[in-house]
C-alpha cells in the first residue's frame, strides 16, 4: 500500500483508511472499528448467543483482518472480509466454548412451554416476552448446521449480498442461495413449534 | 437474477431463496408466484420463510453497552501494537491456556505420529506453541469428518489442523478431509521439515516431518 502522511478524515473510504492505517495512523483503526463494530457483532452475536463471546469475535476479528491486510487483496469490500474474518472467528471460538449453555437445546425458557402458551411476535411489547423470544431465535439458529448459520447471517443480519456471502465463505452463488432456503425451512419448523409463526 | 422458469416444474430452492429476497427478474418472480398460486403447500412454506426473515430482523441481538464497546476496542490496539501497553488480564488467561493447550496438543500429535516411539520428555511449553500452528483456522476448511479407527497407520496420517482446541477435545482430521491451501514449515529440533505429499488431495505425508531414521 503506498505511504499515506495527510491525517485521514473520518469521512474516509475504507480504502483510505486502511491506506491510513498502514501508514501507522491507528486512529484510522478507530474509524473503522466505528463502521463496522455492529454488523460484526450482531453476526458474532447470532453465531455464539453471548455477548461476551461475540465481543471477543469480534476483537478476534479485527486483529486478524488488520495483521494480516496482506491477504486482502480488495477484490471483496473491507466490510466483507472483515465479516468473513469474524464470522470465522466467531465458529472457531464457537466450537472452542461449545455454545454457551445457556442454549442448549434441552433446557426449558422461562415463559416459553413452561406455561404451555406460544410465543408470538406481538410479545416484543413486553420485555420479558422478547428477551425469551429473541432466546427461542438463538435456539433456532442453534439447531442449524455451522454452514447454514454462517450463511444466513451474514445475509440476513449483516445485509451481505448473495455475492458478498458467497465471498465471505468461499463457496458458489448457488450454494448460499440454497443454504438460505434450506436455513429458513429449518428455522420455520422449529420456530413453528414454539412461537404463532 | 434473469433465469427463466418452466412453470409446470417446481421451483428450485436457489429459485425459491431468490423469490424471498426479491431477486428474480420479473419474468421468473411471475413463474414462482404462478406456481406457488396452484400449491398451497409450497406457498405456506415460501410465506413462513418469509416471517421467519422478518422475525429474525425484528429481533436483533442486544448492543453492547458503550463502555464494552470501547474495552473491545481498546483489547485491538492493545494485541495490534503490544509495546505500547501492557497485558491485560484477560490476554495474560488466554497466553496461559493457549501454552496449556499446545502442550496437550503437542503430546497427542506425537503420540499419533509416532506411536512406536518412546515417550519423549515433556518439553518446556513456551517452545511448544509456535511449531504447532502449521494451519490457522482461516487457512483450513473441514470438508468431512469421520472416524477412521485406531489402527496405527491410520493414526499416522492425521494431522493436527486449526487452534489447538483450548476447552475441547483434540480433533485429528484425515488424509481426505484436509485441503492444504498454504503452509509455512517450522523446522523441528532436528531441523527436517514438513513435505507435502502429492496426489489428488495434497497432504502433509506420514510422518509429518521428513523420514526419521529408524533404529534398527
Amino acid at each position: 500500500m503506498a505511504a499515506v502522511t495527510a491525517p485521514c478524515p473520518p469521512a474516509s473510504s475504507d480504502e483510505q483508511l486502511l491506506r491510513c492505517y498502514a501508514a501507522g495512523q491507528r486512529a484510522a483503526l478507530d474509524e473503522l472499528f466505528r463502521r463496522y463494530r455492529q454488523p460484526a457483532y450482531r453476526v458474532a452475536y447470532r453465531l455464539l448467543g453471548h455477548e461476551a463471546d461475540a465481543l471477543d469475535a469480534v476483537q478476534e476479528g479485527f486483529v486478524k483482518a488488520l495483521s494480516r491486510l496482506e491477504s486482502f487483496q480488495g477484490r471483496s469490500s473491507f466490510k466483507t472480509w472483515l465479516l468473513r474474518v469474524v464470522s470465522n472467528a466467531a465458529l472457531d471460538l464457537g466450537r472452542q466454548r461449545g455454545r454457551r449453555e445457556a442454549l442448549s437445546l434441552d433446557a426449558p425458557l422461562a415463559g416459553d412451554e413452561a406455561d404451555g402458551r406460544l410465543l408470538t411476535p406481538d410479545d416484543a411489547a413486553r420485555g420479558l416476552e422478547r428477551e425469551d423470544l429473541r432466546a427461542v431465535l438463538d435456539r433456532a439458529l442453534a439447531a442449524l448446521s455451522a454452514a447454514q448459520r454462517q450463511t444466513f447471517v451474514l445475509h440476513a443480519d449483516a445485509g451481505l449480498s448473495y455475492r458478498e456471502v458467497a465471498e465471505a465463505t468461499g463457496v458458489s452463488i448457488g450454494t448460499v442461495m440454497s443454504r438460505l432456503f434450506y436455513a429458513r425451512q429449518k428455522l420455520r419448523a422449529y420456530l413453528g413449534e414454539r412461537t404463532t409463526l | 437474477m434473469s433465469e427463466r422458469m418452466n412453470p409446470a416444474k417446481a421451483p428450485t430452492p436457489e429459485q425459491y431463496a431468490a423469490f424471498l429476497d426479491g431477486e428474480l427478474a420479473p419474468p421468473a418472480a411471475a413463474a414462482v408466484e404462478a406456481w406457488l398460486a396452484a400449491h398451497p403447500a409450497d406457498a405456506a412454506e415460501v410465506e413462513g420463510q418469509r416471517r421467519v426473515l422478518r422475525l429474525v430482523q425484528d429481533h436483533p441481538p442486544p448492543d453492547p453497552a458503550p463502555e464494552a464497546w470501547g474495552a473491545a476496542l481498546a483489547r485491538v490496539h492493545d494485541r495490534l501494537h503490544p509495546a505500547a501497553s501492557p497485558p491485560r488480564g484477560r490476554r495474560l488467561y488466554w497466553l496461559a491456556a493457549g501454552v496449556a493447550a499446545a502442550a496437550v496438543a503437542a503430546a497427542l500429535l506425537a503420540r499419533a505420529l509416532w506411536p512406536a516411539a518412546p515417550p519423549a520428555p515433556a518439553p518446556a511449553p513456551a517452545a511448544l506453541d509456535e511449531p504447532f500452528i502449521i494451519a490457522t483456522d482461516d487457512d483450513v476448511r473441514i470438508i468431512r469428518m469421520e472416524f477412521v479407527g485406531l489402527d496405527a497407520e491410520a493414526e499416522a496420517r492425521r494431522v493436527l489442523a486449526g487452534r489447538p482446541p483450548v476447552p475441547g477435545e483434540l480433533t485429528l482430521p484425515g488424509q481426505a478431509e484436509v485441503t492444504v491451501i498454504r503452509m509455512t514449515g517450522h523446522p523441528d529440533e532436528d531441523g527436517r521439515t514438513p513435505v507435502l505429499g502429492e496426489g489428488e488431495v495434497p497432504m502433509i505425508m506420514p510422518p509429518l516431518f521428513a523420514a526419521k531414521p529408524k533404529d534398527h
